[in-house]
């Protein structure tokens, strides 16, 4: 019905916007597979880098600082929020972990909008990344390939480390089996601390490279956070490779549904959602827990 | 969470009109009935995203207030505003406006939005009271939903949309053939397609059609990417879209990045903030309204004149009273008049004495339709120009960013609503 | 119940119906909306403190309800204000029932997950489907009065009489809520609570246990969902949405999760302390959120579990104990 360009452009989409959606939900996934707990707050870091990355540009004109600035201080953040908040609420249960983290997020929100406004914020396009390139009869933003690099790099630099070093070896069985690590003599706790950290870094980070592309707004967090449980739900719980899957289907599934079944677009996600939760709750990749 | 009961209100006399940052609360005036200030309750967003666009209306309010007293008063006595805000929610604005018939016994009421005008015009009839809109433009308020306490003073979508489909038709430089309609996905998305659609079937000339129509979730999408190859993909050169506010910033922004080739029929388009934020992106491309700032008649040359003089350091929206800011500070000027020609404050003489009457905004003559209440005016449509092209007397921003030029005057006979299709039944 | 139970109830009871002549129409518009969110407030902690469930999409059963009430008043002529309500009750019936068999055979976050879904699920539905629910500018409810047979007629646009109207309402809700919680039933879903596997050992059945509670919960917060309906004259799509939702967990954790009002209590508070805060600074949601962390972090039993047991309706306050059997 369409040439093929028009596939391959809507592909396109789907991959980048897929892409950044992992990296928003990489951090979550690790945290869920290593603490059993579904950071809400996760939205709220991924918010927060965006808003650093307009203050930094704002006050020194330089992006590239703001993936310095960005991860660095929501890291400093989760710390925080890890060591004192969420240790503390874990002994009463779950639930209350949970309802925490949706509290932080909450406040996380309303804490933006008190600082930057209620307005949304733009970010420039860095510099050397503006424009696009000729693609298949017309062209495609040189800053949203930018966004598909970047993202890919950092898949492939998480892989590598949990695949490769001692730490991610640690980390990976931590996440199997926290009981048996502990055991082994490795601090268990110092590794939550330190994923939750990272974790939310690499929200901070995903934060940063959407804000030029989809400026950065105090709705923002709360729109990733459907995407992200999506995401979570189809993929499984603390599944890497899983959320991987699931972000690139979620983002061709927006991309060609906007094409074939616009209508229904909002509301099969969340029907996909309930059908996975339903069908099989360890999603496609997690484990039975 | 926490998205109910901001009870933030403040009374305004006129002389505090002109603050735009929120005022401190006031002591609040025992509502007596017939003496003291004549009060108008106001439903505007006070919090959250939207803030700014209730910021411009109380400057507009507080200035037409303050014109209204400085000539005279109402019968004697001074008009007030009562603002409360509705953070655009219907059961919010219910609330709000229940306190101010009971609790500040206001004596009209008026609002942004269409879920609020519909709970408010639903109120101000319950207690017998007037609800004047000159910003929701759902139809059904004079429509199906007719309470002849309600009276609009501005177009509702389906005269809109037609002020671009005439433009569209007959008056633009160039002949379109191939139209895309892409809005947001919630009522006044989806009427103000509709509207356009039955418009341009009964005047589109031979060759000219609709490609494609396709709704995106209200300021939640983000990307637009997949809308913008489809739009491409049809080949459509013109995209008619009711899209405001940030959804309509990043769809211009992507799509020039992405390449679209298309002229954009807007209806918002002349906000300043989204001009200076979409830049050279946003030239070329049409809004519509029934008023636009740089309508040519010496009325508003003189209305436009008396606001920046009054207002010598405004946030950047409100530069200039634009579209809503104009409709509004016309229509109390007008309520006013009525007041005055029927000497009383009774409801019921009100209705009487507005139903029918004319009257000369400052952008052209217009007529309140007795049967439904539908204000029947001329429109404007405006290009977006570089600064360099625009008349110097209306270049209110500079060079710094492209604005509208001169619009073209559409009469009020090309747009308006034949009674009977209305749906009121008061109209049939 | 002793004598001076008994006798302390009754006084109470007057009390509440003489309010209309005490307070002012504002406070009194402000105490309906009490009466309603305190309702659905108790029937989320059916969930969440007794069964240990926390369901996120709460707001769907609300305003399924509401939605029912509004379409049943516009399409059924004649339809009274009761009848519509107990429609609205029998569809949050069916909407618990349909959602919780779903729902029930999950736990904790997968749990609270798969409730949000249905309940977003629901609004994307109640947003698109325009033509019966109106989308996002939301249904206009007309409210019939009520004709008592002898004693005259409820005017629904008074507040006083609106308010005995939901004051009943929620003082029978609440009653058969509570009654609910004592029956062997009741009690099993708090040994489930604690441990699903020993109450299933010991011959429960979890999953059905669970999905009654399921439907009372849903059934309540429908009839809730319904007085707001009734009394706003408007029922939107955000009757669905997060907000809501979120609200009455909210309330739920501030009043106090262990005990049976516990949750009513904390609604009051909340509304109050909102309508406070809102008049007096811009950055009442901040300050809410922060004190929801903190009730959360340090408070997590809520103002009831901090005020401890008392008095002669201890039983009311006192954490809810599951009575063993063998």
């Amino acid at each position: 019905m369409f040439p093929l360009s028009v596939y391959a452009t809507q592909a396109m989409h789907g991959i980048v916007s897929g892409m950044l959606l992992f990296l928003v939900a990489s951090g979550l996934t690790l945290v869920f597979g290593m603490m059993g707990i579904l950071n809400i707050a996760h939205a709220g870091f991924y918010m927060l880098g965006a808003y650093l990355a307009y203050s930094t540009v704002h006050a020194t004109g330089h992006f590239w600082l703001s993936l310095l600035v960005a991860p660095i201080a929501v890291g400093a953040i989760g710390a925080l929020v890890e060591r004192f908040l969420l240790r503390r609420t874990h002994a009463f249960g779950h639930a209350y972990e949970l309802l925490l983290t949706f509290g932080l997020f909450f406040m996380i929100g309303e804490a933006v909008r008190w600082i930057w406004g209620s307005n949304p914020l733009q970010v420039a396009v860095p510099a050397g990344l503006v424009g696009s390139i000729p693609f298949l009869g017309s062209q495609y933003p040189l800053y949203r390939l930018f966004i598909l690099c970047v993202s890919a790099l950092i898949c492939l630099g998480m892989a590598a480390a949990l695949l490769k070093t001692r730490v991610g070896i640690v980390i990976r069985s931590a996440v199997s089996d926290g009981e048996m690590v502990s055991a082994l003599g490795v601090n268990t706790p110092l590794v939550s601390l330190g994923v939750f950290t990272v974790g939310s870094a690499l929200a901070a980070v995903a934060g940063v490279i959407a804000a030029p592309f989809l400026q950065a707004d105090p709705s923002m967090g709360a729109v990733i956070l459907t995407d992200l449980f999506v995401v979570i739900v189809i993929g499984g719980f603390g599944s890497l490779l899983g959320a991987l899957l699931a972000s690139l289907m979620i983002g061709e599934l927006q991309s060609f549904g906007i094409l074939w079944f616009p209508e229904f677009a909002l509301v099969f996600q969340f029907l996909l959602m309930a059908i996975v939760l339903i069908v099989r709750p360890q999603g496609l990749f997690g484990e039975k827990g | 969470m926490g998205h109910r009961l901001s009870r933030r209100r403040f009374v305004k006399g006129a002389a505090a009109a002109g603050a735009f940052a929120a005022a401190p609360a006031v002591i609040l005036r025992p509502g007596f009935a017939q003496t003291g200030p004549v009060k108008i309750g106001v439903l505007e967003p006070r919090s959250g995203p939207v803030k700014y666009v209730g910021d411009k209306h109380v400057a507009a309010l507080g200035y037409a207030v303050e014109q209204v007293n400085a000539a005279g008063g109402l019968l004697g006595r001074k008009l007030e505003i009562v603002v409360a805000d509705s953070e655009m929610k219907g059961d919010v604005a219910t609330r709000r406006a229940n306190d101010l018939i009971f609790s500040e016994k206001v004596d009209f009421l008026t609002g942004l939005g269409s879920t609020v005008g519909k709970a408010a015009s639903q109120i101000a009839a319950q207690n017998k009271k007037i609800f004047f809109t000159p910003t929701s433009e759902a139809v059904e308020l004079t429509g199906e939903e007719f309470f002849d306490t309600t009276f609009r003073c501005t177009v509702n979508t389906e005269m809109h949309s037609a002020l671009l489909a005439v433009y569209f038709t007959k008056l633009a430089p160039r002949a379109y053939e191939k139209f895309y309609l892409l809005s947001e996905d919630d009522n006044f998305g989806r009427s103000a397609t509709a509207g356009f659609r039955r418009k341009f079937a009964a005047l589109k000339r031979p060759g000219q059609t609709i490609v494609g129509e396709e709704y995106h979730p209200f300021q939640r999408l983000q990307d637009f990417g997949p809308y913008i190859t489809k739009v491409r993909a049809t080949g459509a050169e013109v995209v008619v879209t009711s899209d405001w506010g940030q959804d309509l910033r990043l769809l211009l922004q992507q799509g020039r990045a992405l390449g679209w080739n298309v002229k954009v029929g807007s209806f918002f388009l002349n906000d300043p903030s989204t001009l200076q934020a979409i830049g050279a992106d946003a030239v070329g491309h049409v809004t519509a309204s029934d008023y636009l700032v740089t309508a040519d008649t010496p009325a508003n040359t003189e209305f436009v004149k008396k606001w920046r003089a009054r207002y010598p350091n405004p946030p950047l929206e409100s530069t200039v009273p634009d579209l809503t800011m104009g409709r509004y500070a016309e229509c109390v000027r007008w309520l006013a008049n009525v007041i005055k020609k029927a000497g009383s404050l009774d409801t019921a003489r009100l209705i009487k004495e507005w139903e029918g009457a004319r009257f000369d905004m400052v952008w052209g003559e217009v007529e309140m339709r007795a049967c439904d209440h539908q204000m029947q005016t001329p429109g404007y449509v405006a290009e977006v120009m570089v600064p360099e092209k625009i008349p110097q007397e209306i270049r209110y921003f500079g060079n710094d960013f492209p604005y509208i030029g001169r619009p073209v005057r559409i009469s009020r006979d090309e747009i308006t609503q034949p009674a009977r299709d209305t749906g009121n039944r008061r109209c049939a | 119940m002793s004598l001076r139970s008994r006798a302390l109830a009754v006084a109470a009871l007057l009390a509440l119906y003489a309010l209309p002549g005490a307070i002012d129409v504002v406070r009194l518009r402000m105490a309906i909306e009490i009466l309603y969110f305190g309702l659905f407030a108790v029937s989320f902690n059916l969930l969440f403190g007794y069964a240990g469930l926390l369901s996120f999409g709460h707001a769907a059963t609300f305003g399924v309800g509401g939605y029912t009430v509004g379409l049943a008043l516009k399409h059924i002529a004649g339809l009274p204000l009761l009848g519509a309500l107990g429609i609205g009750a029998l569809a949050g019936a069916l909407g618990g029932l349909l959602i919780g068999f779903f729902c029930v055979r999950l736990r904790g976050t997968y749990f609270a997950l798969l409730t949000l879904a249905f309940s977003q699920f629901l609004y994307a539905v109640a947003l698109k489907w325009r033509t019966v629910t109106r989308g996002d500018d939301g249904l206009t409810v007309s409210v019939p009065d009520i004709s008592l047979p002898g004693l005259g007629v409820l005017r629904m646009g008074q507040p006083a009489h609106f308010y005995w109207l939901a004051l009943t309402v929620v003082l029978i809700c609440l009653w058969a809520a509570w009654r609910f919680t004592r029956t062997p039933l009741g009690n099993a879903v708090l040994l489930m609570r604690e441990n699903d596997e020993r109450a299933a050992f010991l011959g429960y059945s979890v999953m059905s246990t669970k999905l009654i509670v399921f439907t009372v919960a849903a059934t309540l917060a429908a009839v809730a969902g319904g007085l707001f309906a009734s009394f706003q004259r408007l029922i939107s799509p955000t009757s669905l949405d997060l907000p809501i939702g979120t609200e009455v967990v909210f309330m739920a954790v501030l009043g106090g999760t262990s005990s049976f009002l516990g949750p009513f209590i904390g609604a009051t508070v909340y509304l109050l302390l909102q309508d406070w805060l809102s008049r007096t600074t811009d950055r009442w949601p901040f300050l809410l959120g922060l004190l929801f962390v903190l009730i959360v972090l340090y408070a997590h039993t809520g103002l009831t579990g901090l005020l401890g047991r008392d008095g002669p309706i201890r039983r009311l306050w006192a954490r809810p104990q599951p009575e063993e059997t063998a």
